[in-house]
């Protein structure tokens, strides 16, 4: 009886073993954005006297953020899936659906600026500030109120191709983004500008560029490829490599804030 | 050179706009030609999503109704087309004789009055509506729509039609859901071109196309379908327990108001950032609106292009040859682009903030019941910036009780007549709500 036991155990631990090896061979994107010149200021936000919490804390306005060496934060890379198709999504990624993510109303700013969720992943929409905000998110159709000291819990509901803008209305100095995807292979740039998507399935496949101060970011160079007019390269991933795209320079005309 | 015919094509809208058309051109819905530019569509693109919208929903003298849309096409005929009557007395062209001259021929709220209203009368086409009975992202239902038409939105343009018979008014409601489907359902089309970066020339023919035709129905108009054939599960229905009961003493209400008070100036529910320490709806008031805040993106892109227009200039002067002539192209085809928005922006609604409404004349746009009062808590106004204070969705989390809610509507109620400042001295024969 043991025997046969630990028989069908051994079976089934060799099925489970075998699984992913079943799966699409694997490979990995990465890169640096970098401002080429020197982006103009962004205007400063207009932050009345109305809340004074607000208005002591002067938020700064992070809609073009460049950092040490030209590094340039907050640039979205993601796979666009055509539509119909789909994407294999690597084991790694089954267990972050169900992590929430956190969108915080924190000193009278979003943070962060850009938020990236999959469809039906658990969205925490927090508030650390001693005033009350509101999140509203046209994709999702949501605008809750969130007290001070607060949280909210919602779900992604649905995806965009681009984009889609975050604001509260009590504050209308506050903007931010949300990306909502049905996949995990989304992407933005760090303080430092760099950015990685892991675990790609190997092949070619079409990359969405773009800033928040520009929209999709067309026509720009790449080591791979050269985005098209609505912001999308085909970058071929290789099974076991890591396709580093270098330093990608975006010309400093493009981050005009008005 | 596309944008050339483009600005062709704006120009005879703009003609036909200022000229009138000829008594014998019967009305034709309108293309969203902000929509259309912002998505950088041919002018063969647009002669064939016009197409596609025809095929599926027809002309305003002829409406159609694809079994998929769930409408009722007696009731649209009855609403649609030249405004007649027959020996009978039954009436048709109900929306032309009621509706048109403000909220459009296609729905897109820019009928000839529209300029002049404050506010601007509803574009039905973004399927987005502000007094409702459901959770915030769902759509109204034939109920919400019917109350409005029944009793008109209190101190603005809308009338109120109590008068219609019943029939007219479900006539009515029907083509409104029609309008927008079709509003929806070309915002869908005009998405899908972009997304797709079709080249301007491509085909876009569903009568060829089988997969385009599969697309167009099971995809796009399955995605617009969904918010409206999922209307009945996200009617908000008040629990029994906390609707306030119609029998309370007096203590009891002014424990309630007070409560709600409370709430009104307090960090939970917050409404005095908006509303304004004294209910004037004098707090925030730099928000727009959903509807004004696409015309403020569309003017704020259109100086872009001016400022990257003035840039191309000033780099010409440094190139020469084959660079020259590829900068001078592009030079060109911007220049025509500039054009195109500057001549729509100068025929669009001026874009108008969205103001707090002022609670102490007791006027409540969406009606002055108890239970309209509690939506708008609960629900915040769509398209308004107005948040909400219960679920996003059925079963989610609420920032309030509905307790509060209630609390919040006695004290909305009775914020009229509770005094600006506080009164130095209270006189004891006047018996106060508070």
């Amino acid at each position: 009886m043991l025997k046969t036991l630990t028989s069908s155990t051994l079976i089934l631990l060799s099925l489970l073993a075998t699984a992913p090896s079943m799966a699409a061979e694997w490979g990995s994107l990465k890169g640096r954005f970098v401002v080429d010149g020197k982006p103009a200021d962004p205007p400063p936000l207009l932050v009345d006297g109305k809340d004074p919490f607000c208005f002591q804390n002067k938020p700064e306005n992070d809609i073009v953020v460049v950092g040490e060496d030209n590094a340039l934060k907050n640039v979205l890379v993601y796979l666009r899936v055509p539509r119909r198709g789909e994407v294999e999504i690597h084991p790694n990624y089954a267990a972050t659906l169900n992590q929430p993510v956190t969108l915080d109303n924190n000193g009278c700013k979003f943070v962060p600026r850009i938020t990236l969720v999959r469809v039906g992943q658990p969205l925490v929409i927090k508030n650390s500030d001693p005033t009350g905000h509101n999140t509203n998110i046209g994709l999702f159709g949501f605008n809750p109120v969130i007290p001070a000291n607060t949280e909210n819990k919602v779900k992604a509901t649905k995806d965009a191709p681009l984009p889609m803008p975050v604001m509260c209305n009590i504050h209308p100095f506050m903007h931010a983004h949300v990306l909502s995807q049905k996949h995990p292979y989304m992407a933005v740039s760090g303080d430092d500008g760099s950015f990685e998507i892991k675990d790609l399935p190997a092949g070619t496949h079409e990359f969405q560029l773009w800033h928040e101060a520009q929209g999709y970011i067309k026509d720009l160079v790449l080591k791979g490829g050269k985005a098209n007019r609505q912001g999308r390269v085909n970058l071929k991933i290789e099974p076991g490599k890591t396709l580093d795209l270098g330093d990608v320079k975006i010309p400093a005309s493009k981050l005009t804030v008005r | 050179m596309p944008y050339r015919t483009l600005a062709k094509f704006v120009g005879i809208f703009a003609i036909v706009a200022l000229t009138g058309c000829g008594q014998t051109e019967p009305p034709a819905f309108r293309l969203d030609m902000v929509k259309v530019t912002e998505n950088e569509i041919s002018p063969k693109h647009q002669q064939a999503i016009a197409d596609i919208l025809g095929a599926m929903f027809g002309t305003p003298d002829a409406p159609f109704a694809m079994p998929e849309t769930g409408l009722d096409e007696r009731k649209l005929k009855m609403a649609a087309g030249p405004v007649w009557s027959n020996e009978a007395g039954d009436k048709h062209g109900l929306y032309r004789r009621h509706c048109a001259h403000c909220h459009g021929i296609s729905g897109d709220g820019q009928g000839p009055t529209a300029a002049i209203l404050n506010p601007y009368p509803r574009d039905y086409r973004r399927g987005l509506f502000k007094f409702k009975g459901t959770f915030t992202a769902a759509q109204p239902t034939d109920e919400d729509l019917r109350r409005i038409i029944l009793n008109g939105v209190l101190a603005t343009a809308m009338p109120a039609f109590a008068l219609l018979p019943p029939d007219e008014v479900d006539a009515l409601v029907e083509y409104v859901k029609y309008l927008s489907m079709r509003g929806q359902m070309e915002t869908a089309l005009e998405n899908y071109v972009f997304d797709e970066g079709l080249e301007p020339d491509a085909p876009l023919d569903p009568a060829t196309d089988a997969e385009l035709k599969d697309i167009i129905v099971n995809d796009l108009l399955a995605g617009v379908m969904e918010g409206w054939n999922t209307v009945v599960e996200q009617v908000v229905v008040p629990t029994e327990e906390g609707i306030p009961p119609t029998d309370r003493s007096a203590e009891e209400i002014t424990a309630s108001v007070n409560a709600g008070r409370e709430l009104f100036f307090g960090a939970k529910a917050n409404c005095v950032k908006c509303h304004g320490p004294t209910g004037l709806g004098d707090g925030q008031q730099d928000n727009y609106d959903d509807w004004s805040a696409v015309t403020v993106k569309f003017e704020d892109d259109t100086r872009a292009l001016a400022d990257e227009i003035k840039g191309l200039k000033q780099d010409l002067k440094k190139k020469t040859g084959d660079e020259r002539a590829a900068a001078e192209k592009e030079l060109k085809t911007k220049v025509a682009q500039l054009a195109v928005r500057n001549e729509l922006i100068a025929h669009m609604l001026t874009p108008r903030r969205a103001i707090p409404r002022n609670l102490r004349d007791g006027t409540y746009r969406g009606g002055r019941r108890d239970i309209d009062l509690f939506w708008r808590v609960f629900a915040g106004i769509p398209g308004m910036g107005m948040p909400a204070t219960g679920p996003s969705a059925p079963g989610g989390q609420g920032t309030l009780t509905e307790q509060e809610m209630w609390q919040i509507v006695d004290y909305i109620q009775s914020l009229p007549f509770e005094p600006i400042s506080e009164p130095q001295v209270r006189r004891v024969n006047v018996r106060t709500v508070n």
